[in-house]
C-alpha cells in the first residue's frame, strides 16, 4: 500500500495514481467512442450514463445512507415527466427543463423522506414501494400532465442555439453531466456529509451523539438522491424521446436496486459497475435468446434473470462486482502470499 | 349494494388474511420478510389446475395433492434459499425474497404462460339470497372456509405439540433449541405451512376472476394487512386483511375506480405515519 | 458555576422504574464515577443524558442550562460526548474514518459547499484531520489507523470509541464501561489516559465502571446506584466503607465480612469482572 505524507492525499478524487490512469483511459474511450463505434454503441454508452447517473443517486441514499428505497423509477418519472411536460406542454427551453426537474424531484424526495424519517429497515423498504405503486396509478391517470398510458412525445433538446439533435451531440452532452454528477458524488463522499450517511446506516445512535441531525441529514439524503434521479429522468426522457409509465415499473426498480447491489453498494465505482450490468443486460439476453429460442416471451425473461440475479448475489456475492474487484486486485498486490 | 361489496370486500379480506398469515408465521418463526408469499399462491392454483384438467382427476383430490406438493415445495425453498439468508442484513432478505418472487413467477408464466385460465370453483354458482339481496355463493364460501382455516390453525398452535414447538420457536429460537425442538425442522415446518395456506389462498380466489401468474401481486397486498394489524400479530394478520378488503372495495365502489388499486397503499403508508406498530403490534426500543 | 446537575431524574419502562429521582451533582474537572450492580440504571442514566431516551420526571442542568429532554444531536452541539457499553462504531469504514465522525459537531461547513468541496471544506477536512492525528497518537492507535473497525479485537474498538468520542473536543465525556473487554495493560493505560483526559484536555468525566480497583485509583468522587435509585456518594474511601453499598453488591449481612476492608470488592452480579491477568 502506498504511503501518504500529506492530509490532502487522503482527500484528494485520485487517491492512487494508477486509478487517475485508468480514469484517463476510460474517458479516452468514452470520448473517441463516436468516432470508431457504431450509433447503436453511442446509443448504449449513452443510456449507460444515464444509468449511472440513476445509480450514483440510489447508491448514496441506500448504499451510503442506509435508507432502503424500493421506488426509485418513481423519483425516475417525476424527472422525466416534469422535463416531459415543461418541454413539451410548456414550451420551455430545455436548458431550464433540465435542473428544473431536477428541483422537482428533489422537492418531491423531501415529501417522501419526511415522512420515512421514522421508519427503519424493513418498513422504509415496504413504505418506498408503497410509494411506488401510487405514483404509478397516479401517473396513469393524471391525464392532463401526464396524458395517461398514451405517454408523451419529444422533440429532441437544444441548449440555445446549440441543438442537440444527433445521438453523438446528445451522447457528449450527456458525458458532461454524468461527470459532474460523479464530481457531485465523489465530493460528498470525502467530506463530513458522506461521513454523516455512513453513520446513519450504521449506528443511528452513534450517529445522533456524535451530533448528527438525523431527521435533516436524512432528508438530505432523499433530496439528493431525488435530484441526481431527477436529472437522468430529465435526460432519459429527451434520450428516447417517448415516455409512457410502462418504463417506471417495479421491475424498473428492482432493477435499479439491482444496479447498486451487483455493482457494490456504498461504492462509486460500483454504482458505474452495476448501471453498465444493468444496461448490458437485455443485449446478453437478447444473445441467450439466440442460443435458446423457446424463451420467446421477453418480459418473462428478464424478470426471471432479475430475480435470479438477486438471489444469486445475496447468497454469494453481498459485496457485489466492486467487491470482487478488490478482491482480485488484493490477491495480485499480495501475491504470492495469500 | 353496499351489502354486497361489504361481502365481497370481506371475501377478499379473507383471502388477504390467508396470505398475511402465511407471511406473518415466517416472519415470526425466522425473522425473513417472505415477498414471494403471492406467488406460493399462484403455484398452487396452478398445480391444482394441472392436476385436474391435465390428468383429469377430480376436484378435491387435485386440491389436496397441490396442498401436499406446495409444501414440499416450501420446504425445498427453504432449504436451498432461505436458510442461507437467516442472520443477514434485512436488506439482504428483502431483496432476496424479491427476487425469489421474481423468480417463481416467471418460472410459471414459462411453464404455464401468461395467459388467463378458467378455473373451476367447488362453491356453486347460483348466487345466495338473504333476505333483499343477493351475494355470490363463493363470496360466502370464501369467508366461511377461511374462516374455518383460521379456527383449524388457532387449534393447531393451541392445542398441539408440534403448533407448540412452533409458537416456542417463534418467541425464542435458543430456548426452544434448548428444550429439543429441532429449529430447522421447525424452520421447514413452517414454510410447508405457509406454501399450504398459500396454495389454498389460491385455489379460492382463482375461480372468482381467472388465473393468471401475475397473481401474485395480491401476495404485495399482504404488507398492507400485516403492518396494519401489527407486524408479527397473527389475529392482526387477520383482522388487517379484512380491513384491507372492505376497505378497498368500499373505496373502489364510492371514491373512484382506480383508487381501487392503491387504496391499500394508501392505507399502509398512514397506518406508518400515525401507528407504525400496527393495531396489535408493540413498539420495540433498541437498548444500547 | 454548577458544571453537571442532575436532580429528582426519573424514567420507567412499562412499570419498571429503571431510575427513581436520581440525583447527582459534578464539579468541573472532576472524574466521577457511577457505580452499582447490574441493571442499577447506570447506562439507563447515560442515555437520559445524551438525550436518547426522555425522562419522565426530573431535570438536567448542564452549566446551568437545562437540556432536559433535548435530541442527542443538540446535547453533542452542548459539549457532551459519549462511549457506549456495547460498541456503536461502523464495522466496514476504517479507524481514522471512524473517529472523524466525532469532527461533526465541528463542521461549519453547508451542504452546497460539500458537494462542491469548496477550499473552506478542504480546510475543514485537514483541520479534522490534525485533531484526529492528535488523538490518534495519545492514544497510540497508529498502527490501526487504516485497519477496518470489523476487524478490530474488543479492547482495541473501545479505544476507537474513545477517540471517536475525544475528537467532538468536549467538555463533558461520559464513559460507558471504557475498560471492559481490556487486558491488564491496556487497562493501566487507560488510567494514564483518564488522568491526563482530566488534568491536560481539561475535560470533565463521568464514568460507568464494574472494574472497582480503576475507579478506586482513579476517581475523585463516587455515585451509587441501586435499583434507580442512589443509595451512596461520596470519596472512594467513603464508599468503600459504607454499609448500604456492601448490601447491595453482596446482598445482605454477612458476619465475617463486617471488618473486612473491601478492596477489591466481590460483585454479586453475574457479569465476569474481566479481571483476568491476560486477555
Amino acid at each position: 500500500m502506498e504511503i501518504k505524507t500529506d492530509y490532502f492525499e487522503d482527500i484528494k478524487i485520485f487517491k492512487e495514481t494508477s486509478t487517475l490512469i485508468w480514469f484517463l483511459l476510460a474517458m479516452g474511450f468514452l470520448l473517441s467512442a463516436p468516432l470508431f463505434a457504431g450509433g447503436y454503441v453511442v446509443y448504449m454508452l449513452s443510456l449507460t450514463a444515464i444509468y449511472t447517473i440513476v445509480s450514483l443517486g440510489l447508491n448514496l441514499l441506500s448504499g451510503y445512507a442506509g435508507q432502503i428505497s424500493l421506488g426509485h423509477a418513481a423519483f425516475l418519472a417525476i424527472g422525466a415527466y416534469s422535463s416531459a411536460y415543461l418541454t413539451v406542454k410548456l414550451g420551455l427551453p430545455f436548458w431550464f427543463a433540465l435542473p428544473a426537474s431536477g428541483f422537482i424531484t428533489a422537492a418531491a424526495g423531501i415529501l417522501i423522506g419526511i415522512p420515512a424519517l421514522r421508519l427503519r429497515g424493513l418498513y422504509l423498504a415496504i413504505a418506498t414501494m408503497a410509494f411506488a405503486f401510487i405514483a404509478d396509478e397516479v401517473i396513469l391517470n393524471w391525464e392532463s400532465v401526464t396524458n395517461g398510458a398514451n405517454g408523451i412525445k419529444l422533440s429532441p433538446p437544444s441548449i440555445g442555439p446549440l441543438a442537440l439533435d444527433t445521438d453523438q451531440r446528445f451522447y457528449y452532452f450527456i458525458l458532461a453531466i454524468t461527470l459532474i454528477m460523479l464530481w457531485g458524488a465523489k465530493n460528498i463522499i470525502r467530506s463530513s456529509l458522506g461521513r454523516a450517511f455512513i453513520a446513519i446506516r450504521d449506528s443511528e445512535t452513534a450517529a445522533e451523539t456524535m451530533g448528527v441531525n438525523l431527521s435533516i441529514y436524512k432528508t438530505i439524503a432523499f433530496l439528493i438522491s431525488a435530484f441526481y434521479a431527477g436529472i437522468a429522468g430529465s435526460l432519459f426522457a429527451h434520450f428516447i424521446k417517448y415516455i409512457s409509465p410502462s418504463n417506471f415499473t417495479l421491475l424498473d426498480s428492482i432493477g435499479f436496486i439491482i444496479m447498486i447491489l451487483v455493482g457494490g453498494t456504498g461504492t462509486l465505482l460500483g454504482s458505474v459497475y452495476g448501471a453498465v450490468f444493468i444496461t448490458f443486460l437485455p443485449e446478453g439476453i437478447r444473445v441467450l435468446k439466440d442460443f435458446f429460442p423457446f424463451f420467446v416471451v421477453e418480459t418473462g425473461l428478464q424478470g426471471l434473470l432479475y430475480g435470479l440475479i438477486l438471489l444469486l448475489f445475496i447468497l454469494f456475492e453481498p459485496t457485489g462486482l466492486y467487491g470482487r474487484w478488490l478482491k482480485i486486485k488484493r490477491y495480485w498486490k499480495t501475491f504470492p502470499l495469500k | 349494494m353496499f351489502f354486497q361489496q361489504l361481502i365481497s370486500g370481506m371475501a377478499l379480506g379473507s383471502i388477504y388474511a390467508l396470505i398475511a398469515l402465511g407471511f406473518v408465521i415466517i416472519y415470526k418463526a425466522t425473522e425473513v420478510i417472505n415477498f414471494a408469499q403471492g406467488e406460493l399462491m399462484v403455484w398452487g392454483a396452478f398445480i391444482a389446475l394441472t392436476l385436474t384438467t391435465s390428468m383429469g382427476l377430480p376436484l378435491w383430490l387435485s386440491f389436496v395433492l397441490s396442498l401436499f406438493f406446495m409444501a414440499l415445495f416450501g420446504i425445498l425453498l427453504e432449504v436451498l434459499a432461505i436458510r442461507p439468508l437467516v442472520g443477514k442484513p434485512i436488506f439482504s432478505i428483502v431483496m432476496a425474497t424479491i427476487g425469489l418472487s421474481f423468480v417463481l413467477r416467471h418460472l410459471a408464466g414459462i411453464i404455464w404462460s401468461y395467459d388467463n385460465f378458467r378455473f373451476p370453483s367447488i362453491f356453486p354458482r347460483q348466487p345466495f339470497s338473504l333476505g333483499l339481496t343477493t351475494i355470490a355463493s363463493s363470496h360466502l364460501g370464501i369467508i366461511c372456509t377461511s374462516f374455518a382455516l383460521m379456527g383449524l390453525l388457532y387449534g393447531f398452535f393451541r392445542f398441539t405439540s408440534l403448533g407448540l414447538a412452533m409458537r416456542a420457536t417463534q418467541q425464542n429460537q435458543l430456548g426452544a433449541s434448548i428444550v429439543g425442538v429441532g429449529v430447522k425442522r421447525i424452520f421447514s415446518l413452517t414454510w410447508a405451512l405457509a406454501a399450504m395456506l398459500g396454495a389454498i389462498a389460491g385455489i379460492l380466489i382463482a375461480p372468482v376472476q381467472f388465473l393468471n401468474v401475475n397473481l401474485g401481486y395480491l401476495g404485495l397486498k399482504a404488507f398492507p394487512a400485516a403492518v396494519l394489524g401489527g407486524f408479527g400479530s397473527i389475529p392482526g394478520a387477520i383482522v388487517g386483511g379484512l380491513i384491507i378488503g372492505v376497505s378497498e372495495n368500499l373505496a373502489g365502489t364510492f371514491l373512484a375506480t382506480w383508487v381501487r388499486e392503491i387504496f391499500a397503499y394508501i392505507i399502509l403508508l398512514v397506518i406508518l405515519m400515525i401507528r407504525p406498530q400496527g393495531i396489535f403490534g408493540i413498539q420495540e426500543k433498541k437498548r444500547v | 458555576m454548577n458544571f453537571l446537575e442532575i436532580r429528582d431524574l426519573s424514567i420507567s419502562f412499562g412499570g419498571i422504574k429503571a431510575l427513581d429521582k436520581v440525583d447527582l451533582h459534578l464539579d468541573q474537572g472532576q472524574v466521577h464515577a457511577l457505580i452499582g450492580p447490574n441493571g442499577a440504571g447506570k447506562t439507563t442514566l447515560f442515555n437520559c443524558l445524551s438525550g436518547l431516551y426522555r425522562p419522565s420526571g426530573g431535570r438536567i442542568f448542564f452549566r446551568e442550562e437545562d437540556i432536559t429532554g433535548l435530541p442527542p444531536y443538540q446535547v453533542a452541539q452542548k459539549g457532551i460526548a459519549r462511549t457506549f457499553q456495547n460498541i456503536e462504531l461502523s464495522p466496514n469504514m476504517t479507524v481514522l474514518d471512524n473517529i472523524l465522525l466525532g469532527r461533526h459537531v465541528r463542521n461549519k461547513t453547508g451542504v452546497l459547499s460539500r458537494v462542491c468541496f469548496t477550499p473552506k471544506v478542504r480546510r475543514q477536512e485537514i483541520q479534522d484531520r490534525e485533531k484526529a492525528e492528535e488523538i490518534i497518537d495519545f492514544l497510540e492507535l497508529q498502527a490501526w489507523r487504516w485497519a477496518l473497525v470489523v476487524s478490530l479485537p474488543h479492547g482495541i474498538r473501545k479505544k476507537v470509541e474513545l477517540a471517536r468520542a475525544l475528537v467532538m473536543e468536549p467538555d463533558l465525556l461520559l464513559l460507558d464501561e471504557p475498560s471492559s473487554g481490556m487486558n491488564l495493560e491496556e487497562r493501566e493505560d487507560l488510567i494514564f489516559w483518564i488522568q491526563d483526559i482530566k488534568e491536560e484536555m481539561k475535560i470533565t468525566i463521568l464514568l460507568v465502571e464494574h472494574a472497582i480497583q480503576m475507579v478506586m485509583e482513579v476517581c475523585d468522587h463516587i455515585t451509587v446506584l441501586d435499583f434507580g435509585r442512589v443509595i451512596a456518594s461520596g470519596s472512594p474511601r467513603e464508599i468503600q466503607q459504607n454499609p448500604e453499598v456492601i448490601k447491595a453488591y453482596l446482598g445482605g449481612e454477612s458476619p465475617c465480612l463486617r471488618s473486612v476492608t473491601l478492596k477489591p470488592i466481590i460483585r454479586k452480579s453475574s457479569k465476569p469482572s474481566g479481571e483476568f491477568p491476560w486477555r
